[in-house]
């Protein structure tokens, strides 16, 4: 179950630079790892073959890009409102998550600007680990409805 | 297993071969569905009904369900998950699962950095494709390989009405199993050792 109300806006009048994004967590247990694969279709054996990531000189299985992306991506579609358009979103992949680690993804404000008509804020957005902290920093733009428009087109 | 001694490696010679090569044209098999984004969407706990339930999304700002930024877009405009390919290391052949069929001294790979620019919205029903080239290649050093050859690709999302709707910038590791630096070590002449 969720708090979020998806059929809600989030209006660009009321961001302000600083704000943080609740974000969720997860545990990286077996079903999880099993979810991974499910999810992405990334068969990778560094990502579900503890033998085989270990032979390429990893400390074991580290979830994979498409579960990186969807942990950040959920990130900003769960906090931008039903009008809500995520522009742009970047992201470093330093560290692993692995298997048995608790993960925590979240983000931060860090500008506001309107472009060509386009309410847009700027976030610094992560990947968090109980291993070895942040394992993902990233970047991303979000386009808002504004309460002028009642909408994204501006 | 077929990979590149590095010592027999010509790192100039693929790089004036490849960067800026068109390296696929690929069509998705399949149009975009609805389970693949249940799948993506179960995957990260993702409850939004944008993505999920066609009853909500249809009054919605869209109209229809669309595809979550989040989910990439290479899994419907590419030629799609069944048959699978094969996975890193399991390659008998020269074939270079990862390294999208750059000459690479390593055959394990893994993804280093992302950048995604999304433009217009995808629908279930969409038919997409791509087109991926290759932006860059160099060495660069790992604590694992020091031949690990970086690859840089750009790839453009195009849906059936040829318009542009997401754009990937993806940087990829190739590298040595600690296994095959071994053997390569073993088997040098010494000067790239």
């Amino acid at each position: 179950m969720t708090d979020i109300d998806y059929g809600a806006e989030r209006f660009w009048e009321d961001v302000s630079v600083g704000d943080e994004l609740p974000g969720f967590s997860r545990s990286l247990d077996w079903t999880e790892m099993v979810l991974q694969v499910s999810g992405s279709q990334d068969w990778n054996l560094v990502h579900h073959d503890s033998d085989f990531a270990k032979d390429s000189g990893m400390p074991g299985i580290f979830y994979n890009t498409g579960w990186t992306t969807g942990m950040l991506g959920r990130v900003l579609t769960d906090w931008a409102g039903r009008s809500g358009w995520v522009e742009k979103l970047s992201f470093q992949m330093r560290g692993m998550n692995s298997a048995g680690a608790k993960v925590r993804a979240h983000a931060r404000v860090t500008a506001k600007r309107m472009e060509d008509s386009r309410a847009l804020v700027d976030l610094d957005i992560f990947l968090e680990n109980d291993q070895v902290g942040v394992t993902t920093p990233g970047k991303a733009t979000v386009r808002l409805a504004t309460r002028t428009t009642g909408s994204t087109d501006g | 297993m077929n990979t590149i001694h590095p010592d027999e490696y010509d790192l100039d010679a693929v790089r004036e071969e490849w960067i800026g090569k068109l390296i696929s044209e690929s069509h998705g098999r399949y149009p975009v569905e609805y389970d693949p984004i249940r799948r993506h969407c179960h995957m990260v706990g993702d409850l939004n009904p944008a993505f999920l339930d066609p009853d909500i999304a249809k009054d919605g700002p869209y109209g229809a369900v669309i595809v979550p930024p989040s989910m990439l877009p290479t899994y419907f405009a590419s030629g799609g998950p069944w048959p699978p390919q094969a996975a890193s290391g399991t390659d008998t052949e020269s074939k270079a699962v990862f390294s999208f069929g750059v000459p690479t001294p390593g055959d394990r790979g893994i993804n280093m950095e992302v950048a995604w620019e999304f433009i217009e919205p995808v629908y279930v029903g969409d038919q997409l494709r791509l087109e991926l080239r290759i932006a860059d290649v160099f060495k660069k050093p790992i604590s694992l390989d020091p031949h690990a050859i970086w690859i840089i690709t750009e790839t453009a999302f195009f849906n059936q009405h040829d318009n542009v709707v997401a754009k990937w910038r993806n940087t990829m590791l190739i590298h040595r199993s600690p296994e095959q630096v071994s053997r390569d070590a073993a088997t040098s002449t010494g000067e790239n050792a």
